[in-house]
């Protein structure tokens, strides 16, 4: 039964928090897939040093009991060992750093010209995006709020506090900017699928690029205190094949907004 | 950009339903999603097809100065240069101009802006 789950489980990328996940969601963007990676990296190093500490550590315990050894040696200084243990773990930190600083400037970075341009604009307490990407005359740009589905209302499979009424419709395989800023306190715009969390900050705008690798659903939550409801002001992304993007932009959003 | 016409704190504000069957308290008001703007006409008025058809000027809102997260200038930058362009030439000349502000800035921000504007007291000349 557990092989079945974890066959499931790789089977269905997991894009919203599950119940006592421990590790990450997978990851739908290069920049989460790099985290995932540095994360898995820096790991081997912790463990072989955890494993290295406690060692001595049992040791050190082990053969100076005081039933061992009533008078222990009294050692006061040690050249040899003192440069090692000194050397040794600065070389660590900074084989570490390496990546790491790598995958930061990276994910800073806008290097390739986005195609689509969003903006996530944090509200008391929902999301309102703004497509504006037209070159049309004088129209006005695309603007939807997105709220949270309250609990009464949710369907058979929704994911309470997760879901929204209008979810951002994002083209896949396609280089997206998303410009997030705030009207009123400070918000914070967090996919954990896609590796990003961007901090909305009233009059200032931020800007974050994400490629989307696969078709898909992604959630996630607003990731900065803002008030009462700040908890039920989560973000829908939903990437959708590229060539229907422009369908789904223009038919999917208004049906919605027509019933109920 | 203002959504439906309820206040949007009642809207999420939680209930008693103990309360509400008493009649103590209102029911929450039905969910309607929120509102949105028209649509553009076709898929083709995206920028994102605009690439392919050549474009003019700089074809890019991409600007080399603001490869960083804080876009806060960019957008100011884009909205000077636009009124800029729009002194003693034709309109049609600065619409790829337009739409790069249209692209990096939020509305609330350019309306403010031109208010300022047509007031005197935006903080730059253009
Ligand atoms: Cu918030």
């Amino acid at each position: 039964m557990i092989v079945l789950k974890w066959l499931f489980l790789t089977i269905s990328p997991c894009d919203a928090a599950e119940p006592w996940q421990l590790g990450s969601q997978d990851a739908a963007t290069p920049i989460m897939q790099g985290i995932i990676d540095l994360h898995h990296d820096i790991f081997f190093f912790l463990i072989l040093i955890l494993v290295f500490v406690l060692w001595i550590l049992v040791r050190a315990l082990w053969h100076f009991h005081y039933k061992e050894n009533a008078i222990p040696q009294r050692i006061v200084h040690g050249t040899t060992i003192e440069i090692l243990r000194t050397i040794f773990p600065s070389l660590i930190s900074m084989f570490i750093a390496i990546p790491s600083f790598a995958l930061l400037y990276s994910m800073d970075e806008v290097v390739v010209d986005p195609a689509i341009t969003i903006k996530a604009i944090g509200h008391q307490w929902y999301w309102t995006y703004e497509y504006s990407d037209y070159n049309s005359s004088d129209e006005q740009s695309l603007t939807f709020d997105s709220y949270m589905i309250p609990e009464e209302d949710l369907e058979l499979g929704q994911s309470r506090l997760l879901e929204v009424d209008n979810r951002v419709v994002v083209p896949a395989k396609t280089h997206l900017r998303i410009i997030v800023t705030s009207a009123d306190v400070p918000h914070s715009w967090a996919v954990p699928s896609s590796g990003v969390k961007c901090d909305a900050v009233p009059g200032r705008l931020n800007q974050i690029s994400i490629l989307v690798q696969r078709e898909g659903v992604y959630y996630g939550q607003c990731s900065e205190i803002c008030g009462t409801n700040h908890a039920f002001t989560p973000i829908v992304v939903e990437a959708v094949p590229r060539k229907d993007y422009g369908s789904r932009v223009s038919n999917q959003l208004i049906p919605q907004t027509g019933e109920a | 950009m203002s959504s439906a016409q309820m206040d949007p704190h009642d809207k999420m504000r939680s209930r008693d339903l103990s309360k509400v069957a008493k009649g103590q308290q209102a029911p929450r008001p039905a969910h309607s999603p929120g509102t949105v703007s028209p649509p553009p006409q076709n898929e083709t008025t995206f920028r994102a097809k605009r690439g392919e058809d050549g474009g003019g000027e700089t074809d890019s809102v991409r600007d080399d100065l603001f490869l960083v997260t804080n876009e806060t200038r960019h957008c100011f930058n884009r909205y000077m240069q636009y009124h800029r362009c729009l002194e003693g030439r034709d309109t049609n000349d600065c619409n790829s101009l337009r739409d790069y502000v249209r692209t990096m800035c939020p509305e609330t921000l350019v309306e403010k802006w031109e208010e300022q504007r047509k007031s005197g007291t935006l903080p730059s000349s253009v």
